[in-house]
């Protein structure tokens, strides 16, 4: 077993895109280092803006890192959207770095939903990791490239918001939401690749390699009742519809179930016979 | 000046331009053709220049020195002013009307050109309603280029015979007053956004992956297009400002780049997958380029809006360029890709790559073992004993102590067996209803979407289908079964066929050489034919 496979290497870029996207989440006025964004006196979080007052002069204008000494900070209540006066600010508006209506700024949310989808993600990503029968399944499989999807087109759409309202103020919590967006691109394409292979090892497992195991089933003492026909994995199915084949594909790990249990050639060519009269059954199409 | 913008805070001058409020000029005398007294002493003249929102506007040809009566000096300063103020409402040059009337018939002929591009260079097959689909939102969108050029250029020569000056906001108000190019926009973005989704699907090989494709991708476009023209609707069509939807204008607008961008990164990617093709020849290389520059245009012109380099909503005014260039040129490259993938088949052992989800049998296997594991599941049900599935030999040990017990009779129950006395649970019927409604949204994604929009194969006989039914006219006429009722008398000559192929100047050597073996045939056909009529 390789030590970096592809799934465990989605892993570790989902867990730095978690961190990445967690700083935005919970800058000003959550936590008091983190800024998204600093405009002259002002800083911006998802959740609020703060203001960096002089205590000598409140009308001084500071540089971007003003010392903690020198400066009283005054913050809004943690909501989301910005309004132009709050009542935690005294005698101060709100001014944005960019032309941006205020209304914009309720567009942040997009920031915690996209972490929470990130998260969703991770988790099955993580399932898939280390549960075998997740990492076979091809629809939960599918079910993850698809949310692999959402979450990047929410990453990038975060990152526009953030250039939008912020335009160069943009610290580099806000620019970590860039490197999320390529990384979570990446995640992408490779989660369908890997779509791509479990499905391709299906098919294998189905058409060629288990012409080895039928062989061995038919061989067995047991499985001297079993007429298998080796030509094509359909012809099994139509005709003898696989009991040997199934307990290969058990063998193999896919998500069938139980063991079958044997019948004659007769009773599986019945199963069959009522297996196409099923509605279900009048376009092939599965996911 | 002020003006509707998606994102954009009503803009407000920071200058105070003096010539805008009144003068006081002092005494002084007052002369013109229209005074009773061609001219008159006033005690005390008050002056004030004509502006536009607390702005200055352009006099079109009068503010020059050349004129013995020029304007009062403040004016003159108020319009140095103005035009030093770079930014979205200053009067510097890219801000200007100059720039809009540049950048709305640079548009209109890049999009009519595309429009003609698409008209005589992509065939109808082998993805007819796509291409339909293309050649239909092309044509909406140059008609409405062409109708809001001429009307915003009447508007314009309006405000120049009025008020003999130029605005650009005058202009740009049409984008969201008029309701007509609203409308027209509406669709033809709408049709474009299909056209590209239908281009994401050719560029996936996996019929799985092209379905998700289509459904991701249809209803992205309908939110997007919905959510789009509402507000724009309400607005134009005078229910005023609806605060609630503040929020919406610019959601869409950047879930707009955020697809165009989603759509950019595909295109890219694949691009850099084939990029062997696409280096191939020149002409290749030059089409790969333009492809990458139309499709990033999009997010280009969103980073210049923002930074306001240029005039204001640039990315909206070049938003229908951006659609039909990045669907037609992207559709003209893939195009000419297949040609070359096609030879390249044609010319190596392998052929074309034949993906697992396009064996109908393994899908018919697949569903044979999921039919397996329900009965077996009702089997187990009724107190039968599962078998360990762990060890394939174990478990064939097992099945082999457990054979007799688990055999299922074709008497049995089957999975089609109706069972009026038993009650069936909610979640088997939801379950039910919910695979019967997943595998409808799939039957009916494959039968219109898939097949109309991209194909599951790559057919390499989309030029011999689109010339199979001139063929089989060629062919007829030549055996003279076109016009059965008509009487033939034959002789014994050689006789020689035009050449049927006249009018099709894109026939390959090839294609010629079946077409003169046909010709030899069916000259022996013809012989027979008249020997028998002779009889």
């Amino acid at each position: 077993m390789r030590i970096l496979s592809i799934e465990r290497l989605i892993t570790i870029l989902l867990t730095v895109v978690i961190v990445f996207e967690i700083f935005p989440v919970i800058s000003r006025p959550v936590i008091d280092g983190i800024v998204l964004a600093y405009y002259k006196n002002y800083s911006y979080g998802v959740f609020g803006w703060c203001i960096d007052v002089p205590i000598d002069n409140k009308d001084t204008v500071l540089d971007d890192s003003p010392s903690p000494q020198e400066i009283y900070r005054q913050c809004t209540q943690r909501k989301v959207g910005y309004k132009v006066s709050d009542s935690d600010v005294v005698d101060h508006e709100l001014l944005l770095p960019s032309p941006s209506k205020y209304s914009v700024t309720r567009l942040l949310i997009v920031h915690p939903m996209s972490l929470v989808i990130t998260v969703i993600l991770w988790i099955m990503v993580l399932l898939i990791t280390f549960t075998s029968r997740m990492e076979k399944s091809q629809f939960f499989l599918l079910m993850t490239a698809v949310i692999s999807l959402l979450a990047f087109l929410f990453s990038l759409f975060c990152f526009l918001v953030d250039l939008l309202l912020f335009l160069s103020a943009l610290k580099w919590p806000g620019w970590l939401m860039f490197a999320s967006t390529v990384i979570l691109a990446i995640c992408c394409s490779l989660l369908w690749s890997l779509r791509r292979n479990i499905s391709i090892r299906d098919y294998e497992a189905l058409n060629t390699n288990d012409v080895e195991s039928f062989a061995q089933i038919s061989r067995h003492p047991s499985s001297s009742s079993i007429d298998i026909e080796l030509e094509t994995y359909s012809v099994q199915v139509t005709d003898q519809s696989g009991l040997s084949m199934k307990g290969k594909i058990i063998h193999k790990g896919l998500d069938i179930g139980s063991t079958i249990p044997r019948k004659t050639s007769q009773e599986n060519r019945s199963i069959s016979s009522t297996m196409y009269r099923s509605p279900e059954s009048t376009h092939p199409g599965f996911i | 000046m002020t003006y509707n913008n998606i994102w954009r805070l009503s803009p407000t001058d920071p200058y105070v331009y003096k010539s805008c409020n009144w003068l006081d000029l002092g005494p002084g005398l007052l002369v013109n053709d229209n005074l009773d007294q061609k001219a008159r002493y006033i005690a005390s003249i008050k002056f004030k220049s004509y502006c536009d929102g607390g702005s200055p506007v352009y006099m079109a040809s009068r503010l020059t020195g050349l004129s013995k009566y020029r304007y009062l000096d403040s004016v003159y300063l108020d319009w140095k002013k103005y035009i030093t103020a770079n930014n979205s409402i200053g009067g510097s040059f890219q801000y200007s009307i100059y720039s809009v009337v540049i950048s709305f018939t640079a548009n209109l002929v890049i999009t009519i050109f595309l429009t003609v591009l698409v008209f005589i260079n992509i065939r109808d097959k082998p993805y007819v309603k796509s291409s339909r689909l293309l050649k239909f939102a092309s044509l909406i969108a140059s008609l409405n280029l062409i109708i809001f050029v001429t009307r915003s250029l009447q508007k314009l020569a309006t405000e120049h015979k009025t008020h003999g000056t130029v605005s650009t906001h005058y202009a740009m108000d049409l984008f969201t007053d008029d309701i007509a190019f609203i409308v027209l926009d509406f669709i033809s973005t709408c049709i474009f956004q299909l056209c590209q989704v239908s281009i994401v699907i050719r560029l996936f090989e996996r019929i799985q992956e092209k379905r998700i494709v289509f459904i991701c991708g249809v209803c992205l476009t309908i939110v997007d297009n919905v959510l789009w023209v509402i507000p724009q609707l309400v607005e134009a069509s005078g229910g005023g400002y609806v605060k609630r939807w503040e929020i919406l204008p610019p959601f869409v607008y950047l879930f707009r780049i955020s697809i165009a961008t989603s759509y950019a990164c595909v295109v890219i990617s694949y691009i850099i997958r084939k990029r062997r093709q696409s280096y191939r020849s020149f002409q290749m290389v030059l089409l790969s380029f333009l492809t990458l520059i139309t499709v990033i245009a999009s997010p280009v012109f969103f980073i210049i809006d923002i930074s306001d380099v240029w005039i204001s909503e640039l990315s909206e005014i070049f938003s229908t360029t951006c659609y039909i260039g990045a669907t037609v040129i992207v559709w003209e490259y893939l195009d000419r890709l297949s040609v070359i993938e096609r030879n390249d088949r044609a010319q190596s052992v392998l052929g074309r790559p034949i993906f697992e989800d396009e064996q109908h049998d393994y899908n018919f296997a697949k569903y044979a073992l999921k039919v397996q594991k329900a009965l077996i599941r009702s089997d187990s049900n009724t107190g039968s004993e599962a078998v360990g599935d762990e060890d394939l030999e174990e478990g064939l040990g097992n099945q082999a102590d457990s054979m007799d017990n688990n055999v299922i009779h074709p008497e049995d129950e089957s999975i089609n067996q109706v069972r009026f006395d038993n009650k069936r649970e909610f979640n088997e019927v939801a379950q039910e209803h919910l695979s019967n409604a997943i595998d409808k949204v799939l039957y009916f994604t494959d039968q219109i979407a898939i097949k109309s929009f991209g194909n599951y194969t790559s057919n390499s006989s989309s030029k011999n289908s689109d010339n199979s039914n001139e063929r089989k006219k060629v062919v007829k006429r030549r055996l003279g079964l076109d016009k059965p009722k008509d009487v033939y008398v034959y002789e014994l000559r050689d006789v020689v066929f035009p050449s049927d192929d006249e009018e099709e100047e894109e026939e390959e050597e090839e294609e010629r050489k079946v077409d003169k073996q046909e010709q030899r045939n069916e000259e022996g056909g013809t012989y027979d034919n008249s020997a028998t009529h002779r009889k």
